[in-house]
């Protein structure tokens, strides 16, 4: 795992991912720009955390799968470096990090304005593990 | 032989036990799969230390799911509990064994 911070707002996962794979920030794609967070923002009056997941979470494993790699998602805490979603504690929203076991190890905001207590108890935990039948890609992807 | 029975064959993680699999965890040994349907199995963990340092014995059920995905779930939720890699690597070898993952896409 090599640290690496968002660049934007919505930047937090594509520089979580970048740093577990040990990518640099632009060989990874902005799977949800600027632009499309605002609009769906806007058009869901605020709500934007529930309209999310299936658009967004679908770029995310479209671009893993085509590089052999899928993601299982749990809320057990393995010694293994994750991708830690942390819900805020009014359920306005979410920010994504760098767990190892229960400990954030990497968080890509550069100048965090929150606190540990800003957020829920609990998180959802995203690993990403090879696809089984293309063990011969992983070893081109560097961090595996 | 098809991949999956390829895969066990492979595998030095997963062994077939008459009825029963088990997974083979590096720092706790063999660890006891029951394997349901098609879309779920169980292993069987522990003994393992939670963080107050008591032994926790449980079980982690695995399924495959149209809305999440593969999805490993904890009976006793004890987010106390932290598991190790090679647990993890155990419970990844069973679910390539177990599941035909589907590409996203479709």
């Amino acid at each position: 795992m090599i640290p690496v911070w968002q660049t934007t707002i919505s930047g937090c996962e594509r520089a979580s991912l970048a740093s577990i794979l040990e990518l640099s920030i632009e060989e990874v794609p902005d799977f949800f720009p600027a632009k499309e967070f605002k609009e769906i923002y806007t058009r869901s009056e605020n709500k934007w955390f529930s309209d999310i997941p299936s658009l967004f979470h679908q770029n995310v494993e479209n671009w893993l799968w085509n590089r052999g790699l899928m993601i299982i998602r749990s809320m057990c805490n393995f010694n293994v470096y994750h991708l830690k979603t942390l819900i805020w504690n009014n359920f306005a929203g979410a920010h994504t990090v760098v767990g190892y076991g229960y400990k954030i190890v990497h968080d890509p905001e550069p100048f965090p304005t929150y606190l540990p207590s800003d957020f829920a108890g609990h998180s959802w935990n995203r690993y990403i593990v090879p696809t089984m039948d293309c063990t011969n890609l992983i070893s081109s992807i560097k961090g595996f | 032989m098809d991949t999956k029975d390829k895969l066990v064959k492979d595998s030095n993680k997963i062994q077939i036990h008459g009825d029963h699999y088990e997974v083979f965890d590096d720092l706790l040994g063999p660890l006891y799969v029951e394997d349901y349907d098609d879309n779920r199995f169980d292993i069987h963990v522990g003994p393992v230390f939670n963080k107050i340092g008591d032994l926790a014995t449980f079980n982690i059920s695995v399924e495959e799911s149209p809305e999440y995905g593969i999805w490993i779930g904890s009976e006793e939720t004890d987010t106390n509990i932290v598991l190790s890699k090679a647990t993890f690597d155990a419970i990844v070898d069973f679910v390539n064994y177990k599941f035909k993952i589907k590409n996203p896409k479709d």
